[in-house]
């Protein structure tokens, strides 16, 4: 043995026999800001059984993948459709969907169709009387299938141009969802 | 003109010729370049309390008659330099002997605080008290980046980090007063917590000169330091004012200094405060800065052999984050690249700080004993405590804005036995570290923390030897340090549950140089290093979005440390105090060298797509040269040029390594005009600076493709005012004269905004 490795030796040695304590555990965090579930159910106007595209990645960012449900809706329909925002880390499980409501202003949802024959219309204001999206009409079109990206941005430019119809390009702000579901009109 | 002389002096002896009562006491002078050892003509000596000056002669000599016994304030100075004030209890006819010292890179001596001692076959470049007066208002990186071969990595205009030839972060060291800043080192967007108006001297060193600094310093390692207090029985000091108009920056600074017949002291304050800068075209929104800081430093002299020194020192910040910058995902990134002014950005300029923002409090408290047991040995015991406490605040949903996103509390340690001599132009250095970081993140942020709770203990020693022969120079040296790092951390699945590692890693330095002087024209150095770096707990254990850069970031328990060899080959050739040149040229190979890797797949979560980043590791090699020049044609007119350039090479992949600074060529002429009426030392300087487009890069290897080259243009002014003992020292000084819209590679900003324009700044400094 070498007098370099003696020496490292009887640091690494001293070192591990005055340092044995190891870490406390660290708190577990609370992520109450965490939103987890997306369901957009989607009720016939004139009655009928929903259809629920729902989004759920209860971990978080890391761990398991999500699992997303995709829908079938059927043509020349209009649908009511209602969004729900959910963490459901929590215990007991946290509404979204009321943060959102108390800070409407600051919120909105866009609704991009591809490939799929629907149009998305806004039906709920917030209090300056700009579409907030948590309550929207569906209308499906010609059948087919394709995908419908449901998109929330957090601080948008409401007043930019197009956002109030729905378009995003100008919206600004950041991304709190954006999440894509399968859909077949038949 | 950056041929400024940082003064080093030694009474090298006072002869009593005659007992006299009258006023006919002579001061007799030689004043030497201490890099060449040749006199130095045209340095002026002035003597504040008879209002008299003198000339140096072309032999480097001067005398000044008449003068009675008493207390002198001598001013030293140089062409277009910084005048040095060496304070003088005259009771006899007295010589001096008086050694001025060139800036930057031609440097190869510097002693530290009160080592008297000449180092050979140094690494080390370093800026002067001159450049870091007028430098003042910046921050560290963006100072230190004025050294050929340092750049800097930033985060927008208050969060910057210096790159020593390409490499950064983990790999560098920074020491605020001898002691390793305890911060949060891993994130780009954390610039290190060190006020620069506290240091009299900035420097960078590489090779055997880095070792007692630290085992990780693959890159090098930047030492800020307060320097000595001069034993002046006096109360002196500075107050210095710079506004700027970019940004509407004001810093106002305070430095008092004195050695009470109890012990020397030196207390420092600055004040910063600035609103959001902009660039040609419009501002950038929440780009201010908060800045207080203040330090405290007692030195005392016991007896011959003992000395104590205490410092204390508090950094406080507070500064925003362009406001455009903060995105939600892969979809906002892709939108916001492209956009002609960034998201969110105002018609007027604020000074209010929204979020995203930072704030961070640093205390540092060092304690240091050093004891002469014999005339040329000593033994040194320092002790060092920090606290870091780093709070981000982000933009929340349901009034969560208030509260920090990340909030971590690091309790660092830090003793240290250290064993010197210098003899027969000989210089050993041996000593013993204990090193303790404890991190804590602070509960309520509602976040899982990217960076867990750990303990760090590392034990370390090392010990280094320089040798002068002749016309040889050899140095030496060896750490190895002992790294166990204890970490607790969260599951990544639910339910949550605490997961530990623990870590233990051998780290070791070693390092070889070698000087030669054939002549007085020509000195070669060469530096060979061999060292091994423990991966950090961020690249072990980082996990979950870091905000910064809008990804997601997984660290890997399982890395291995790093292992480098790297060599220097310095060439400097100077000629008769004309003409100097120096170059380096380094090439490094790095085994396991830790980097982030972007995956091909996007991590879907509900925010949509993130790009994912994983610590992976590579054979990696990075080479470069710098180059720097001065020529002085006439004694009034200076040219001085740098040239940087780095490459860096990913072996296993077949593919450049990224982050690498682009070429850089800067060439300054500064022309000094003498003195106007009452304004003395007048000087002009002209500088510009052209940056290289980094194209050596794949078009998959990010978002954006690297920024065009651009060409900057600045201007200074500087002159002095005397009034009784006081200067007033003026600068004037613009950046970006042509108001160029441009973006800079080590910008993580880049992709969002433009870099800053045109900037006026005004500099005032009284000295009394």
């Amino acid at each position: 043995m070498s007098l370099f490795q003696k020496i490292s030796f009887l640091l690494a040695l001293g070192s591990t026999l005055v340092f044995t304590a190891c870490k406390d555990d660290p708190i577990v965090v609370n992520e109450e800001e965490l939103i987890t579930t997306l369901t957009y159910t989607l009720t016939p106007s004139g009655g009928g059984s929903p259809v629920v595209l729902s989004f759920k990645d209860l971990d978080g960012d890391g761990g398991n993948a999500p699992v997303i449900t995709g829908g079938t809706l059927v043509t020349g329909l209009t649908y009511i459709g209602v969004l729900n925002l959910l963490n459901e880390s929590e215990s007991p499980v946290g509404s979204i969907t009321e943060e959102i409501e108390a800070e409407d202003e600051d919120h909105q949802f866009f609704f991009e169709a591809v490939g799929a024959n629907l149009v998305v219309a806004y039906a709920d204001q917030d209090a300056d009387g700009n579409p907030v999206g948590l309550l929207t009409s569906l209308t499906t079109g010609a059948a087919g299938s394709g995908t419908l990206k449901v998109t929330l941005r957090h601080e948008p430019s409401k007043g930019a141009s197009g956002v109030k119809e729905g378009q995003i390009t100008n919206a600004g702000g950041e991304t709190d969802i954006e999440v894509s579901f399968p859909i077949t009109i038949q | 003109m950056r041929t400024y002389l940082i003064l080093f002096f030694g009474l090298i002896g006072s002869g009593l010729l005659l007992a006299q009562s009258d006023c006919k006491l002579s001061i007799r002078g030689h004043v030497l370049d201490r890099f060449t050892g040749a006199p130095l003509a045209y340095a002026s000596v002035f003597v504040e309390e008879t209002g008299r000056g003198e000339e140096v002669d072309t032999a480097g000599n001067f005398v000044l008659h008449q003068l009675c016994a008493g207390e002198y304030h001598l001013r030293i100075s140089h062409v277009g330099c910084h005048p040095q004030r060496v304070f003088l209890l005259l009771q006899a006819d007295t010589s001096l002997q008086l050694q001025l010292e060139h800036d930057e890179a031609f440097l190869e001596g510097v002693v530290v605080t009160d080592e008297r001692v000449r180092q050979p076959g140094q690494q080390e470049s370093s800026l002067s008290q001159q450049t870091l007066e007028r430098a003042a208002g910046e921050n560290l990186a963006q100072i230190t980046s004025r050294i050929a071969g340092v750049s800097m990595i930033r985060n927008g205009s208050g969060i910057a980090k210096p790159v020593i030839h390409g490499l950064s972060g983990n790999r560098i060291a920074v020491l605020n007063n001898g002691l390793v800043q305890a911060g949060q080192q891993w994130g780009n967007d954390h610039a290190p917590e060190i006020d620069p108006f506290t240091a009299t001297k900035i420097s960078v060193l590489k090779g055997v000169d880095a070792i007692p600094y630290g085992g990780n310093t693959l890159g090098g390692a930047v030492l800020v330091e307060p320097g000595a207090i001069p034993n002046d029985p006096h109360l002196h000091g500075a107050v210095q004012y710079v506004g700027q108009t970019n940004g509407r920056l004001h810093t106002l600074s305070a430095r008092l200094e004195k050695t009470s017949p109890w012990a020397s002291w030196r207390l420092t304050a600055t004040f910063k405060q600035g609103g959001d800068h902009h660039t040609p075209t419009y501002f950038l929104r929440n780009t201010g800065i908060r800045e207080r800081n203040v330090a405290l430093q007692i030195q005392k002299q016991v007896g011959q052999a003992w000395f104590h020194q205490l410092y204390y020192s508090f950094f406080y910040t507070e500064l925003g984050i362009l406001r455009g910058s903060h995105i939600g995902n892969l979809t906002d990134l892709q939108g916001a690249i492209g956009r002609p002014t960034p998201f969110f950005t105002e018609p007027n300029f604020s000074y209010s700080l929204s979020e995203p923002r930072q704030r961070v409090a640093h205390h540092l408290l060092k304690y240091n004993v050093k004891y002469y047991f014999a005339p040329q040995q000593s033994v040194q015991f320092t002790y060092g405590a920090q606290l870091n406490h780093r709070q981000e605040y982000d933009v929340r949903r349901a009034d969560r804005s208030s509260r920090p996103a990340l909030d971590l509390l690091l309790q660092s340690h830090f003793v240290d036995a250290h064993w010197a001599m210098d003899r027969d132009r000989k210089v050993y250095k041996a000593g013993i570290q204990l090193r303790i970081n404890d991190n804590n993140n602070q509960p309520g942020t509602g976040i899982l923390p990217l960076i867990p709770n750990y303990e760090q203990y590392q034990t370390s020693a090392y010990a280094t030897q320089q040798t002068e022969r002749g016309r040889w120079a050899y140095q030496l040296g060896a750490r190895y340090d002992f790294n166990a790092t204890d970490v607790a951390t969260l599951s990544t699945t639910l339910p949550r549950t605490p997961v530990s590692y623990f870590h233990r890693f051998h780290q070791y330095t070693m390092a070889t140089g070698i000087q030669y002087r054939p002549g007085k024209q020509w000195l070669s150095k060469f530096n060979l290093g061999l060292a091994r770096r423990s991966p950090e707990v961020n690249e072990l254990h980082s996990l979950g979005l870091h905000q910064g850069v809008s990804g997601i970031e997984e660290g890997d328990p399982s890395l291995r440390p790093e292992q480098s060899l790297k060599g220097i080959l310095t060439q400097t050739f100077s000629r008769s105090e004309r003409l100097m040149v120096e170059a380096s040229v380094y090439y490094q190979w790095i085994n396991d060298y830790i980097y982030l890797e972007p995956q091909a797949e996007y991590r879907l979560t509900i925010r949509g797509a993130f790009p994912l980043f994983l610590y992976k590791q590579t054979q990696a090699t990075i080479g470069g040269i710098d180059l720097t020049a001065r020529y002085t044609p006439t004694k009034r007119l200076e040219w001085l040029g740098t040239y940087a350039m780095v490459r860096g090479r990913d072996r296993t992949q077949q593919q450049p390594l990224v982050y690498m600074p682009a070429d850089r060529l800067y060439s300054a002429l500064t022309y000094d005009l003498g003195d106007w009426g009452k304004l003395r030392a007048n000087e002009l300087a002209l500088s510009g600076s052209y940056t290289f487009e980094q194209s050596r890069l794949l078009p998959q290897q990010d978002f954006l493709a690297p920024p065009p080259a651009y060409f900057l243009l600045g201007f200074q002014w500087s002159a002095e005012l005397y009034r009784a003992e006081n200067v007033l020292h003026l600068h004037l000084q613009l950046d970006n004269i042509l108001n160029t819209s441009y973006r800079d590679y080590l910008n993580r900003l880049r992709y969002y905004a433009d870099e800053e324009g045109r900037n006026i700044k005004i500099n005032l400094r009284w000295e009394f």
